[in-house]
This record gives C-alpha cells, structure tokens and sequence, in this order.
C-alpha cells in the first residue's frame, strides 16, 4: 500500500524534518518535508538510491526580504507499481545564497539548476557544467557566462569561428522547424560530440503570469505552444483546482478528456509527416497531413478553433455537445482509423524507410531513468511511465474508463515510430468511449460550488503528446497568484539529445534530433530576474505597481 | 517486392480532392469551404438588450473594449485588429447581448479603417438633477427597477419602489449630500421601528 | 554565313523553350502524387486577373527572379574560380543542343554541320558540367560545400562507369559514333535489342540529376544544399537554368538512342512521337522519385556500385555477342 511505503520513508528521515505539510496533485496527496539546507544532499541521496525513483523538477522562488526556499519533488514507485510524490523544501536567507548542487549526483538536474543559476543568483556548488542556458553567452561578462567550464568541457562559449571539425546546425537551418543552436563535433562522418544551447524563443511568459488575475492568465498559458495548447489549459485548470479544493462534474470531465485525446492524434500524425520529411520521403509528409485535416476538424466541431481551443474552465468546460453531433464524430473516428492502418502498412513495408531508421539513436533502459527520459521515448526503451496511468485525473481512472499502455523494447527510431502510431488506435478507442458515455449521463458542465482564495500551493499534472506536463502555483491569497512554475517534457527530452547523437553519422542527426520530438516553443518560456543579489540594478516603481 | 504498397497508394492519389478552390471575391466562397455553426469569430452586439454595464470591459482578456462620454451619450467601440476571439465578453454579459458570429474574414485596406475595423454601439446617458453630471445609462436604472421588483417583501415594495424613483434621480455624490432634504435617508426606517416597538408594548 | 547564325540562335531558343514544358510535366507528376493539383494548365475564370490564366512557363519566372536579386561572394573563397566556374557549365550545355537529332530538321542542318563523331562530344561535354561545378563548389570555402562534393565524387565515380558503358555497347552495335547513323541503322529499337543498356542509361541519370532514392549529395535536410550553398542571385540563377537543360538533355538523348528518335513512319508525326516518348519518359522518372525516401551514404555505397558493376558488364557482353555472332 502506499501508505506503508511513505510511512517508512518519513520514519527514516524522522530526525532530519523540520516540519510536514500537505499537498494535493491530480487526487494524491502529496507530503512536502522542511529541513536544513545543509542536509538537502544526504536526504537526496537515501531516496534515490531506491532504484525506482526519478526528479520530477527543481523549483526556486524569490520571498523577497524573507529570502528564497528551494523544493525539490520526487516521484517514487512501490513494489506493486503504484506511485506517490514526496517534496523537500528548505528556505534560506539572501545573504547566505549558495547551497550543494544536486547535479553532481544525478543529470535529472542538470539543466534546472543551470536555468536558476543565471536567472535567480543562487549559486550552486559543485555543478559540473555552469554555462549559460537561455541568455546570451555575452552577457553580462565572460566570467558569469562560465567561460572556465566551457574550456573543461571542448565548446568555445563565443560564437567566434571555430575549427574546421565543428559543425553548426542552427540557428536558421532547413532542417528545424524552430531555431534552435546544435553543434556537433565531427571527424569525417561521424559524430565525437554534441552541444545543445536553446533560448531563441524566449518570451517571458512565466513574469508575465505573475502580474495577471487568475482568469485572465488562463488565455496566456494557451498561447504557449500551438500543438499541445489543451494540455496546457488543462494543467493550469487542474493546479488552480487543487490550489482551491473545487471538482468538476462527471459530463465535464469527459469533454475534457475528448479535448486532449483528439489533440493527442492530431499532434501524432503531424510528428509522422515531419519524420518522414526529415528522411527525405517528401511524399509520406503529404500523405500523413492529409489525415490529419480530419482530426483538426473535429476540434473545430468540439471547441470553435483549430489551433487555440478553449475547452476546459475552472469547475468544467465550456460547451456542451449535442446528440447529433455526437453521431457525426463517430463516424468520421471509423474514417480515421482506417486511414491510419494504411499508413502503418505503407511504413512498415517500405524497405528503405526501415534501413534509414533501425539501429539509430539507441537508449538503454538504464540510460532512461538516469538521464530522465518522459514520455514516448522512455516508453519504447521498456519502461512503463505514463501520468494517465499512475496518477489519474478526470475521466482516465478505471471507474471511467478502460485502456492500455503501450511499451516496446526496441530502444532506437524505429521504435519509437511504432509506440506513437500504436497510441494513436488507443486514443481513438478512449474517444469512442467518451463520445458512448455522454449519450447517456446527464447533468451540468459546470459546478455550482465557489471559488474561496486561501493561501497555499497546487500542483497540476497531464500527460501531453511528448510527455509529462506540469505546473505549480503558489498563492498568497490575492486575487493574482504569487508564483507561477511551469516544466515541459521537452524541456527533459533535450536534455538528453547529447548523449544518444555520439558515434553515428551526419546523416542520422536530423532524424534522431526529430525522433524526441523537439518543441522549442515549450523549452523557452522562462522568467526574468527580480533582483540579483550582490549588484545594484533599478527596477522602476511602474513595473511593481503595476497589476491588473 | 513489398514496395509495391508504396506505388499503389501513390497511384490513387492522383484522383484525390483535398484541394479546394477559394475563390477571390466576396462571402460566396462560403460554398467551397466546410464552416461549422460553432466557429469563434467577430462579435456583434444587439443593441436593444445592452444595457451598458461595462461587464464585457471589466473581463476582456487583451483590453481591447474601450468608451468614451461625449455630450449625452457613451459610445462603447471594440476594436477588431486586437480582438483574440477568446469569449470572455460572451460569458459575463447578464443580458447575452454580446455574440460571437461566423465571420472570419475580417482584412481590410487602411482606408476601410472606420468601417470595417471597429464595431461601435451608444447608449444615452442620464443626467442628475442637482449638478447636471451624467453618471449612468437609462437602460441599466430600469433593469435595476425591474430587478428589485422581483424579490421583494410584498409588505414594502410599494414604499421601496416610490423611493428608488427618486433615488435614481440624483448622481452618487448629490444624493449622500441632499438625503435629508429629498427625503432617502434610511434613518426614518429606523424611527418607524422604533414606533411599532413603542405601541407593542 | 548570317543565316547560319540566325538558325543556330533561333534553334538554341526554341530548345529552351521546350525544357521548361518538360520541367511543368515533372512537377506536374511528383504534384499529383502526393494528393495536390501542382501547377494550373488552365487557370479558373475567378483567379485570372490575378495570377494569370496559365501556368505553363512557371520555371522561367522563376530563375527570372534569380537574375534581380544581390549575388553575395563569401570572403574566405577563391573569387575569380567561384565566379567562373557555373559560366562554363551554361556555355558547355548549350554547345550540346545543335548535335542533338530531331526528325524533320536534321535534314536541313546536315548541310552546313557535320561532324562524324558527335556522340563523343556530348558525352564529355555531360561529364565537364559536373567536374566544373565541383571546382566551383571547392572554391566556395564552406563545410557543407566539402561534405557534399565528397559525397558527389563517390557516387559519380561509379555513375560515370555505367554512363560511358552504356554509350559505348551502342556503338559497338551499330559500328559508328555518329548519332544520325545510330538512328537510321534501327531496324529493331535497340531498348528490345539490349535492354541492360537502358538500365545502365537510367542509373546514370539517378545520381546525375540527384533522384531520389540516390539523392545523398545534395539533400536539403542535411546539408543545406550540398556543393551549392554559397551560390545566390545571378550565379544561382545561371546553376539553375543549367540543370533545366541537362534534365532535358538527357531525356531526349535517351529516346534518340534507344527508341529510334521516333522515326516510325515517315512525315511529320515523327517529331510528335519523339516528344511524346520523352514524355513518357519523364513521368517513369518521376514514378521512380517518389516511391522511396533516399539513402545513407554508405548504404547507397553497398548497392549503388553491385548494380552498375552487373548492368554495365552484361550490357558490353551482349553487345559483343551480337556482334560476333550475326556480323
């Protein structure tokens, strides 16, 4: 039982805790422990030497004259199966602002550390790697920008010129969507070594949410990323309804869940086109396309918008569906998985395709859980972690509906190809029961309960087309949440593009770069300094009086 | 030779019809494409049920809805270029005057600018008796009456009634500063209680 | 001595004219493939004001456009070699077009222009446009340019084998290197008579005008276009229009050595039947490009060089054959 197994835990770490106290993700509870900020490497350590723990993320917020407070979220698996969430969190004054790094130990780290190096000031001591990740390798000096370290490591920091044996692919290059710096390290064909440096997209949206009111940030975290904007309105809805202790009624939550699983198609077959364009069969891109014009229309049915759905509300959605309408959709789901079987035969059969994709870009298991692999790629390297299934949250429990995971041992490209075109038949099978199951229940969308504002903190967590999404609010009981957190899955799948690119050749970087599914609009949306801690610099008094 | 699906499928795609013809022109284009009923597009407002209350102002998400007084009217403007077609106006208003339509052509050239890029309404202002400061609608008082009526003790509701007409005759000001004179004040409600206690005993 | 120029000119026009019809069938075709209408024939009524009412000459606007834009020389390179070199390309593929043979014209041309071995001539005027281009492409001081002309050099080493095979088994068969003397001496098409010849021709024309599926040196994904990435503005439009003529080129050449030019009956349906063979031609090609997506180096390098060794050395062996057993 999960009890037991947290139970066990508290009682290890008994005569480190300060104090406990609770939080609630997606129906769990969460406990978060406080302690010193001296110990916050030995406690680490005792829970992940279970072997079937992971980092979910690092969070650092400014406190203003009280200082900073750190937490640190884990997500740990019983003998059984099921998981459970356990935080630690310390708070420390600005004067004494340099703690022991967490890097050293794992890579989950890595690049969550790097992001509140620059951007905060804490310092952390004995990270491997202190470059900068989001701003510019210039600013403020070479020093801050980790000149030192870059040496250690074989990458200039400065885009001088460099030798002959140092390819860039960025940041303009026909071969990415999104601008985006990768440099690999060549000898002839073959690949020694890789660098990523993102923080071309950045926009600010993580500030910006911290000076709007509660429902106006709802139309600013849709605008994230395009592909998968449901699933971030859905998260935000979800972390706003623990924050404040509502539920949705039952017609909701399956409106909700038609919302993200017809996202979760269309947003497959577009990774399918841009695949098969990266390899060069121009041809399968416009086939797959295609298809996906059906299931685009279906949003439009569902939520009034191709690309910007508004479908979930705070307590509910927002439109209802009708009896006919729920006919029409059936149908055109029979059109959709007839067309996807043909594609699967069509790649399945085409000799060259299966050349150009097996063998590549190989992920062991072990690698995965230590470099922190989420979502589709972790699934086809054999391990089993998917959020609808281990921490469940509006109609994917078992009492709504039924449904697999899928896993697959192939461990390169080609298997990743084969899990997400199996998730699509399975996303279709769970939008037929949805569409069954409000023919029949009646009742209202939205909930009649209000909204009372407390102070406190809540976490939302969804499983998106590329992995696990989640968001953090913490509130002050204003009307405008104090602090707003938000870690993507593609933020953890670039992490680890350096290490499955050394030792094959040029021509296989577009395809095994393409095969995490990259989504710079998701990595950069970050915050910007509030006040550096040690050097003067101005904010003028409009920006802090400022909020509507 | 397992290639062969590949040629198949190529060869029935010459037949297929994805591309559809839009022709450059006025809305009959509407006949080539698949527009559904629920699309998210420009608002209108009907203006006979807007009451002026400024909730669609208070809520827009990119502060798009703007008014101004001029003599006796207000007049409220929505500006197109801005509008992210969100429906924040649709879900607040108290009235379901505010709608999002069907339309979603909405380029012009910038001489079009007037006609085409703002969708403006008015509403006429009422003025106080005392200082001559036009403080609200006329439409938004009469629903107020229409609102109070509906809930009240049968008991007072004639005395209520008589004294919002004259309540709703004076701005916010003149009416803390002239209660007594005009005859408003909630003090008398207070003496009359304390009459009917008197006579119980 | 005037009129001579005034035919030779006019000819040269004309060609041109006809390779870019030939580039509007290829698109057409790869278009319909994938699900898409390609470009218009016939313009509907409500979009001619705007776009015009055909679509017919649309690679002729578009290397047009080439010509207005700024050309950009990179610093580090070698400048008189970078802007030298696609010159002498354009100008060896225009030397080819006179030697070219069309049914009805050719009669009049023998008068003033015969030269008993002009097969030669076109053929190494077809090797020296891609040496040149590579001289270019090694002058432009860039790494992508390095890395796809060290892909061009492996796979053309291996395609120049096939091509020089393939002419050659031909002219074993028919005793001259004269290309008027290939097609008269045809009793039976030579594509029935030595058809391994024909495939040779066919993989040579895959790596030599880069169809897919051995497209390796200058895939855009990759390699941001190969040997010709620093090119832009005129030196650009003048590689473009290049590679219009060669397509086209070596589509007609293939129909006068194999199918007879065409020369089946005798009046003016002849010159119909070659462009419509051509015709057929091309849409073959562009069957073939895409079906696959395109290979690996080193892949392309295990199959490219077994399928040119067989065909090559079983087309020169029948060629033999024939000629010593039947004289």
């Amino acid at each position: 039982m999960i009890e037991n197994s947290m139970k066990n835990i508290l009682e290890d770490l008994s005569n480190l805790i300060i104090e406990t106290h609770d939080i609630k993700i997606n129906k769990q509870l969460a406990k978060i422990l406080s302690i010193d900020k001296e110990k916050l490497i030995e406690i680490a350590k005792r829970i992940l030497k279970n072997s079937n723990s992971r980092l979910v993320h690092e969070i650092a917020i400014d406190l203003g004259i009280d200082g900073f407070k750190i937490i640190q979220l884990y997500e740990l698996f019983n003998s059984e199966g099921k998981a459970y969430h356990i935080g630690i969190e310390s708070y420390f004054p600005r004067e004494e602002s340099k703690i022991p790094s967490l890097a050293a130990i794992t890579y989950q780290a890595n690049w969550a550390e790097r992001e509140i190096m620059e951007l905060l000031g804490i310092e952390f001591e004995g990270h491997p790697d202190k470059r900068h990740l989001f701003l510019p390798y210039e600013w403020p000096n070479e020093t801050e920008a980790g000149l030192e370290e870059a040496k250690k490591i074989g990458f200039n920091v400065f885009p001088k010129p460099e030798p002959p044996n140092i390819l860039p692919i960025g940041p303009y290059h026909p071969a990415l969507l999104e601008g985006v710096f990768l440099r690999l390290k060549v000898d002839g064909e073959t690949i020694i070594d890789a660098d990523l440096k993102p923080g071309f997209n950045h926009r600010g949206i993580m500030k910006l949410g911290e000076e709007r009111s509660y429902w106006r940030n709802l139309y600013l975290f849709e605008r994230v990323c395009g592909i998968c904007s449901a699933d971030h309105t859905n998260a935000y809805v979800l972390a706003v309804e623990n924050l404040f202790n509502i539920e949705p009624p039952d017609r909701a939550k399956y409106i909700r869940t038609l919302g993200i699983e017809l996202e979760r198609i269309a947003s497959h077959l577009l990774w399918l086109g841009v695949a098969a364009d990266l390899i060069g069969f121009k041809t399968f891109f416009m086939w797959c396309w295609k298809e996906r014009e059906k299931a685009i229309d279906l949003l439009e049915r569902l939520s009034g918008n191709r690309v910007t759905k508004g479908i979930a509300r705070f307590g509910g959605a927002k439109r209802d569906l009708g009896k006919e309408e729920i006919e029409k959709m059936i149908e055109k789901l029979k059109d959709i998985e007839k067309s996807v079987k043909n594609l699967l035969d069509i790649a399945y059969n085409n000799s060259i395709l299966r050349k150009r994709t097996e063998d590549i870009g190989i992920l062991d298991f072990q690698n995965a859980i230590e470099y922190g692999a989420v979502g589709p790629v972790a699934r086809a390297s054999n391990w089993k972690i998917d959020v609808r299934h281990d921490c469940p949250f509006d109609a994917y429990s078992q009492e709504y509906t039924t449904w697999d995971v899928i896993v697959d041992n192939g461990k390169d490209v080609w298997a990743r190809v084969i899990v997400r075109i199996k998730e699509i038949f399975v996303s279709i099978d769970i939008c037929n029961q949805c569409l069954n199951a409000l023919k029949n229940i009646k009742g209202e969308i939205v909930t009649s309960e209000k909204i009372e504002l407390r102070k406190g903190e809540g976490i939302g967590k969804v499983e998106a087309p590329r992995g696990e999404l989640i968001y953090y609010l913490m509130s002050n009981g204003e009307p405008i949440p104090y602090a707003v957190r938000i870690r993507t899955p593609s933020y953890r799948n670039n992490a680890i593009v350096p290490f499955i690119l050394k030792g094959y050749r040029i021509s296989d970087a577009p395809i095994i770069y393409g095969s995490v599914d990259p989504c710079m609009s998701c990595t950069d949306r970050v915050q910007i300094i509030d006040i550096k801690s040690g050097e003067k610099k101005i904010i003028s008094l409009n920006d802090l009086i400022k909020r509507r | 030779m397992r290639n062969i699906k590949t040629l198949i499928e190529a060869l029935k795609n010459i037949h297929s019809k994805e591309t559809i013809s839009y022709p450059i022109g006025e809305w009959p284009g509407k006949k080539y494409s698949n527009i559904p009923e629920t699309l998210r597009g420009k608002p209108i407002i009907n203006e006979e049920k807007c009451i002026g209350c400024e909730a669609c102002y208070n809520a827009c998400s990119a502060f798009t809805i703007k008014f101004f007084n001029e003599k006796d009217k207000r007049r409220y403007s929505i500006d197109i270029n801005k509008c992210i077609f969100c429906g924040r106006c649709e879900d607040v208003c108290p009235e379901d005057a505010i709608k999002l339509s069907n339309e979603f052509e909405l380029t012009h050239f910038p001489e079009e600018n007037e006609e085409k890029r703002y969708v403006k309404w008015e509403k006429i202002l009422k003025n106080c008796k005392n200082c001559g400061e036009r403080f609200a609608t006329i439409d938004q008082i009469n629903k107020i009456h229409d609102r109070i009526s509906l809930n009240i003790n049968p008991k007072v509701s004639e005395e209520v009634l008589k004294d919002y007409e004259i309540y709703s005759n004076y701005c916010p000001k003149c009416r803390k500063i002239l209660s007594y004179k005009i005859g408003i004040n909630p003090s008398k409600y207070y003496l009359r209680i304390g009459k009917d206690l008197k006579e119980m005993k | 001595m005037i009129i001579e120029i005034i035919y030779f000119i006019s000819l040269i026009i004309f060609n041109i004219f006809l390779s870019f019809i030939f580039l509007f069938l290829f698109r057409k075709i790869n278009a319909k493939f994938q699900g898409r209408k390609g470009l218009l024939l016939i313009v509907p009524k409500d979009l001619r004001k705007t776009i015009g009412s055909t679509k017919i000459m649309q690679q002729f606007y578009d290397i047009l456009k080439l010509f207005y834009k700024q050309t950009i020389i990179p610093k580090n390179s070698h400048k008189k070699i970078f802007i030298i070199s696609p010159i002498i390309s354009f100008i060896l593929s225009i030397i080819i077009i006179p030697f070219l043979y069309f049914p009805i014209i050719n009669d009049a041309q023998q008068k003033f222009l015969f030269i008993p071995f002009d097969l030669l001539i076109i053929t190494y005027a077809i090797i020296l446009i891609h040496i040149f281009w590579n001289i270019g492409a090694y002058a432009s001081a860039s790494p992508w340019a390095y890395i796809g002309i060290e892909r061009s050099e492996k796979l053309n080493f291996f395609a120049q084998i096939s091509f020089i095979s393939s002419i050659f088994s031909i002219a074993i068969l028919s005793n001259s290197l004269s290309l008027k003397e290939i097609v008269i001496k045809q009793d039976i098409p030579y594509i029935l008579l030595n058809p391994f010849s024909a495939i040779s021709f066919i993989l040579f024309i895959l790596v030599n005008f880069n169809l897919k599926p051995f497209d390796v040196s200058e895939i855009e994904v990759e390699i941001v276009s190969g040997p010709f990435t620093e090119y832009s503005g005129k030196l650009l439009g003048l590689i473009e229009l290049t590679k219009t003529i060669l397509f086209y080129i070596n589509s007609i050449l293939f129909i006068n050595i194999f199918l007879k030019s065409g020369e089946f009956f005798s009046s003016i349906i002849n010159l119909f039947l070659l462009l419509i063979f051509a015709g057929i031609f091309v849409i073959i090609l562009s069957i073939i490009n895409n079906i696959f997506p395109s290979y690996r180096i080193d892949q392309a390098l295990k199959i490219y060089p077994i399928l040119v060794i067989i065909f090559s050395s079983l087309s020169l062996m029948l060629s033999f054959i024939y000629k010593i057993f039947f004289g």
